[in-house]
């Protein structure tokens, strides 16, 4: 080990060395140190470079606001870039990069961009690359993006397995610090359901930092203490490693768990989450998230070696990491001056304590020269710090050698989580620092995060903010107390609020990711964005991966100052969800690749699939779209066949994933009578009829054909994608429109497998399976009911009903059956030419007989349109979409309407989408006459043919038009006909 | 009329033992009824009267019910029923009730073990806390994208109800989202 790693050190564990590389240097480092505990260790300050000035930038905090210490780690599908090193567990093997630097960190070309700094600053890109336009997509963001920037993510997949849970507490507990730690105690010890998250590997928080005694007990045992208790208690469930990132409606919090992103590949359980997304929803909330530690702004703060006074302290005492071997502090505030004691107390020079107060109220008895009413005005070094410049009260500078210096500029609370809803954040003079609104929505601040200064007062504090809690609750609660300790007073905090050094020398960074300086911040002032909302966005403040933790609230002190208010009439900016980044693996989860989203299967899918079936999926739903035979080597090879068996033999195709919906009730004719825009109200027993369905605006919403089994029993058909939309419109129209109806709904879709059996020979089939009379006189087209099968064996029911224009039946039998039945319909049909058919045969004959789908009920069509207004009932007294489908542009005899069309020479095709024009029309939108709707080759006409919405519909049979495909640049000359092309007289249906 | 085989072909997987060390165990519910009761519109619902009725006409097959909505219930059960009883039942049912048949429209899978709900925590949003969730309850809830009923049947013990074209990917899940504790690395 190098001489940075003392004697010291609670979270390390010596015996476990682990090796590790940054910028392919082997170095080691202890199990339980950080990437930046292991780096600063090894005496490695200089980290990484700046985003924009490429400057270079050592570790600045010990914590979850780190803005400079960003690192690539891993590699292939596990790199992760943007990695916090000072939240990123060292585990053997581990492998860390610095970024935005080439060709390495100690020597980057880019830091060039330093000399351009005076014309670099805030608004530059938008005053300079102004014009021409065209180049901004092209030229200027492409290059602005490469020169500047952070970590690239990788283009390989990532291995691991990522996953979402829900959890459910009593208290959730949002922080492990001394007040976190007190709160979830006292709850836990009283009973209620407590999960205390933490986003650090330990439990803990600002007491792993301390290093004396609490009480008579050394503070690593205390904290030991209390969290033993905590794990035996079964009603605690502690999340270590979990960042509570955003608080949301309902008291639904959003944490993201780092599961096994600590652990070396070899030790990674494949089956087990690398990190995991809770949605935690809680009863109470103790908000204990603490707070942050600002920076102060003063020439050359950004110098590798100059980080927060509290993180200092967390290196020495928690990872025995000596920040250096002579170490200045920077404070304006009291808190700070433990630093100093604890560095003296390990042996490290402190050379001096420069504290802007020019009569500090501190009772500090060490060795360091205290220079009071002093500031920092600049640093020297070239890649670490080498001394400070201090002014002195009296206009004077004294210069300092040192190589580490601890900067505190007060502190800010974390107070993210409870302005996620909206509420804004109340500026305190006396703390200096902005604090959790009055009204915190189901939060309760405790410790730091409410202006406690201390582990004893904070502790204190978060036992005491959850008793209102656990009595709401109805849990009698005493608060946990810390042994050995006696009357516990808060301590004022004695900040002086200093937002930067007036005489800095140098750059003086206001955020560090950003490279934004004081006079960044100036400068948008006196170009009038000075509201704090305009000033993040033109100077980019406050964003990127750490949004401003650091250097917020500076910013907007320094608005303030110069704008001679408060920073209270300053305000914030608006603080959303996600509290620190979350990894899109995370959000994801486990839907990717093949489980992005649940299938759903047919019954009939297994036989299907015997059968040797393609299939397309269609929404979940996966529907077999045609049976290639040997020989088949193109797909319409396949629909060619089948549609032409079915028209000369017969086929069976699977229609079980059509919506079907049992309607039950005395009032259910009725209800039905009022869905349907045609009549319903007298459909007998045993018969199916076509239905359309309207929406309240007159235009078709869907359409499908219901049977009446029983009385007071109907049996609905939608379309395989409306199923689950019609079902909620019939709820909606039952429970809301109509509650005085007896009617009452059932979802069937999954209880038949449904086959239609379709073909001049479909009843010679059936028959052999069917054990009722299925005659044409027996069951005539649109019969429908029940049916015995095979013997008695099986029930089922038969409509006889057709899509494909053939005489036709949909047999649907109970799910499990599907296969037998269908398997059994193959064996009686084989001696009659049976073939399978799949949707696409289906889509094929649908548009041969000249009947809709969706291609046609597309929103905008009325059932005048497609042909079938007689339809419309003229004699209901109402029913839904009535009144709006007698507006006047829906009844406009020049509205488009459905016809056929076919190409005038047989041998030429058109597409889909194209568009209908008069013959020598020029191409413009006024010219338009309409669209192709459907289209496909027919195998029984042996041309292409196609439905169209035109103007003026049938009227215009026979007329001679362009079909136009502006995409494709192709015309042809098509024929308007009418849409049935197959049987217009529909004898087969009737066969 | 020819002699065809009829089989019931169960929706899950052929071979249904990938429960690795089974320390959470998966089992799809192989037999049993499920009838979906509809209350009539308006009617207040009352289970305890339904309850009773179902024992009268069919006390062989339990009275189990499921509430997934006001007014509306599962009735369930372990033993098969046939068409013909079902026909039976259903014709003896006041016209305050209707009933659908929906054994194989839903589909019925066990789940248990000490870590059920660490298990069911990683698709379902409600509270199955020993508490709160007690034996007996049940709830229409989502299994990560897949609607589904949960009931809990006993200690560490869940049922599983959903659509039968949903009941191989759920399978699946279930079994990715138990694959921690049962996989080769579980322990």
């Amino acid at each position: 080990m190098t001489s940075f790693r003392i004697d010291s050190g609670t979270l390390i564990d010596r015996d476990d060395v682990r090796s590790f590389t940054f910028n392919g240097e082997k170095l080691a480092g202890f199990g339980g140190d950080t990437v930046a505990s292991a780096l600063l260790a090894n005496g490695k300050q200089l980290v990484g470079r700046s985003f924009k000035y490429h400057r270079p930038r050592g570790i600045l905090t010990a914590g979850a606001a780190e803005p400079n210490a960003l690192l690539t780690i891993g590699r292939d599908g596990r790199r992760d870039p943007n990695t916090r090193a000072t939240m990123a567990e060292l585990f053997d093997g581990l492998e860390a990069r610095s970024q935005n630097c080439w060709p390495n960190v100690n020597f980057d070309i880019g830091a060039m961009n330093g000399l351009l700094g005076p014309l670099l600053g805030a608004g530059f890109y938008y005053k300079t690359f102004m014009w021409p336009a065209a180049f901004w997509e092209k030229v200027y963001e492409p290059l602005i993006r490469k020169a500047a920037g952070l970590g690239r993510a990788s283009y390989d997949p990532d291995p691991g397995y990522y996953e979402k849970c829900w959890a459910h507490c009593d208290v959730l507990v949002i922080g492990a610090g001394p007040a976190g730690l007190a709160a979830a105690l006292t709850a836990g010890r009283a009973g209620a359901r407590v999960i205390i998250a933490d986003e650090g590997a330990q439990l803990g928080g600002g007491m792993l930092a301390e290093g004396g005694l609490i009480g008579d007990k050394a503070a690593d045992a205390v904290l030991a203490d209390i969290v033993g208790e905590l794990h035996a208690l079964p009603n605690v469930e502690i999340r270590k490693r979990t960042t509570v990132f955003g608080a949301y409606d309902d008291q639904v919090f959003a944490a993201v768990e780092r599961v096994q992103k600590h652990l070396p590949e070899q030790a990674i359980n494949p089956d087990r989450a690398m990190e995991r997304l809770w949605r935690i929803v809680a009863g109470h909330v103790i908000l204990a998230t603490g707070a942050e530690e600002r920076p102060i702004v003063f020439g050359g703060n950004d110098r590798p070696g100059v980080m927060t006074a509290g993180a200092m302290r967390t290196y020495l005492n928690a990872f025995g990491v000596a920040p250096g071997k002579r170490v200045a502090l920077f404070a304006n505030n009291n808190q700070a001056y433990q630093t100093a004691i604890d560095l003296e107390a390990r042996g490290i020079e402190v050379a001096a304590i420069i504290d802007p107060r020019s009569c500090p109220d501190i009772d500090f008895n060490g060795k360091a020269r205290l220079i009071a009413g002093a500031m920092v005005r600049d640093t020297a070094g070239r890649r670490a710090i080498k001394a400070v410049t201090v002014r002195h009260d009296d206009g004077r500078d004294e210069v300092i050698a040192v190589d580490a210096l601890a900067v505190s500029g007060g502190y800010s609370p974390i107070v993210h989580l409870a302005c996620h809803r909206g509420a804004k954040p109340v500026w305190s003079d006396e703390y200096a620092g902005f604090m959790p609104p009055e009204q915190c929505d189901g939060m309760v601040p405790a410790g730091a995060v409410a202006g406690c200064e201390g582990v004893v007062a904070c502790f204190d504090a978060g036992a005491k903010a959850v008793l209102p809690v656990l009595d709401g609750l109805g849990f009698g609660a005493e608060p946990v107390r810390l042994a050995g300790v006696e009357g516990v007073t808060a301590s004022a905090p004695n900040t002086m609020a200093i937002w930067s050094v007036p005489s800095s020398k140098g750059k003086a960074f206001v955020d560090y990711q950003n490279d934004v300086t004081a006079g960044d911040i100036n400068l948008a002032m006196r170009e009038g964005y000075d509201h704090v909302e305009l000033a993040k966005r033109y100077t980019t403040n406050g964003m990127a991966t750490d949004q401003g933790k650091t250097s917020n609230v500076n910013a907007i002190g320094i608005l303030a100052q110069n704008k001679g208010v408060t920073p209270g009439d300053i305000g914030t900016t608006t603080f959303r969800p996600f509290y620190t980044p979350v990894s899109f693996g995370a959000l994801v989860g486990a839907s990717k690749g093949f489980e992005f989203q649940p299938v759903r299967k047919s019954p009939l899918h297994g036989w299907a699939a015997r059968n040797g079936a393609k299939f397309v999926e269609t929404g979940l739903w996966y529907r077999s779209s045609w049976f290639p035979k040997d020989g088949e080597t193109f797909w319409r090879d396949s629909v060619d066949r089948e549609v032409l068996n079915v028209r000369e033999n017969v086929g069976i195709c699977d229609v079980s994933t059509l919506g079907k919906i049992e309607i039950f009730g005395a009032d259910a004719a009725e209800f039905l009578n009022r869905v349907y825009c045609n009549a319903f109200l007298k459909l007998p027993v045993g018969k199916a009829r076509y239905g359309i369905m309207l929406r309240e605006d007159g235009f078709v919403y869907d359409d499908g054909t219901t049977s009446c089994l029983a009385e007071n029993h109907y049996f609905m058909t939608t379309t395989t994608a409306l199923a689950a939309g019609v079902l909620t419109h019939l709820e909606f129209c039952a429970q809301v429109l109509w509650p005085d109806l007896d009617v009452r709904l059932a979802s069937a879709t999954d209880q038949w497998a449904q086959m239609a059996v379709a073909g001049p020979k479909a009843r010679d089939v059936l028959a052999q399976i069917i054990d009722d009379d299925i005659s044409n006189e027996a069951f005539p087209f649109l019969a429908a009911r029940e049916v015995s099968m095979f013997g008695g064996r099986l029930r089922g029911r038969l409509f006889r009903i057709s899509f494909s224009g053939e005489l036709a039946y949909e047999i649907a039998v109970p799910a499990g059956f599907g296969e037998s039945v269908a398997d059994a319909i193959m064996v009686a049909g084989e001696a009659f030419g049976i073939a399978p058919y799949g949707t696409e045969a289906l889509g094929v004959m649908r548009i041969e007989k000249g009947h809709v789908t969706h291609a046609e009920i597309n929103g905008t069509v009325t059932p005048a349109d497609l042909g079938m207004g007689r339809m419309v009932s003229a004699k209901k007294d109402d029913f839904i979409g009535r009144v709006m489908n007698l507006r006047e542009g829906l009844v406009d005899p020049m509205r488009p309407a459905l016809v056929g069309v076919k190409p005038k020479s047989p041998s030429d095709k058109f597409a889909t989408g194209s568009h209908i024009l008069k013959i020598g029309d020029a191409v413009s939108l006024a010219n338009d006459q309409g669209y192709v709707t459907s289209m496909c080759y027919s195998p029984s006409l042996g041309h292409a043919i196609g439905l169209a919405l035109v103007k003026g519909g049938p009227e215009r049979y026979g007329e001679e038009v362009v079909i136009w495909n502006g995409l494709a640049g192709a015309s042809i000359t098509g024929v308007i006909c009418n849409p049935a092309f197959v049987d217009p007289e529909n004898e087969k249906l009737h066969a | 009329m020819r002699d065809f085989l009829l089989n019931n072909v169960s929706p899950f997987p052929a071979k249904a033992d990938a429960n690795g060390h089974a320390a959470v165990h998966i089992a799809p519910i192989a037999t049993g009824f499920v009838t979906h009761v509809l209350g009539k519109g308006n009617a207040k619902a009352d289970a305890a009267h339904l309850t009773k009725l179902i024992s009268d006409i069919a006390p062989e097959l339990g009275a189990t019910l499921r509430s997934p909505s006001p007014g509306q219930w599962f009735w369930v059960g372990d033993c098969d029923v046939s068409q013909g009883r079902f026909a039976e039942i259903s014709g003896q049912i006041p016209g305050e009730y209707a009933i659908s048949d929906q054994t194989h429209g839903r589909v019925r899978i066990m789940i248990s073990g000490p870590q059920v709900r660490d298990v069911l925590a990683k698709g379902a949003m409600i509270d199955l806390a020993d508490g709160v969730f007690v034996v007996g309850a049940s709830a229409m809830t989502q299994i990560g994208h897949i609607g589904a009923m949960i009931t809990r049947t006993d200690d560490d013990c869940f049922e599983i109800m959903v659509l039968r074209s949903f009941a191989v990917s759920l399978w699946h899940e279930l079994h990715q989202m138990a694959a921690e504790f049962n996989g080769p690395h579980a322990g």
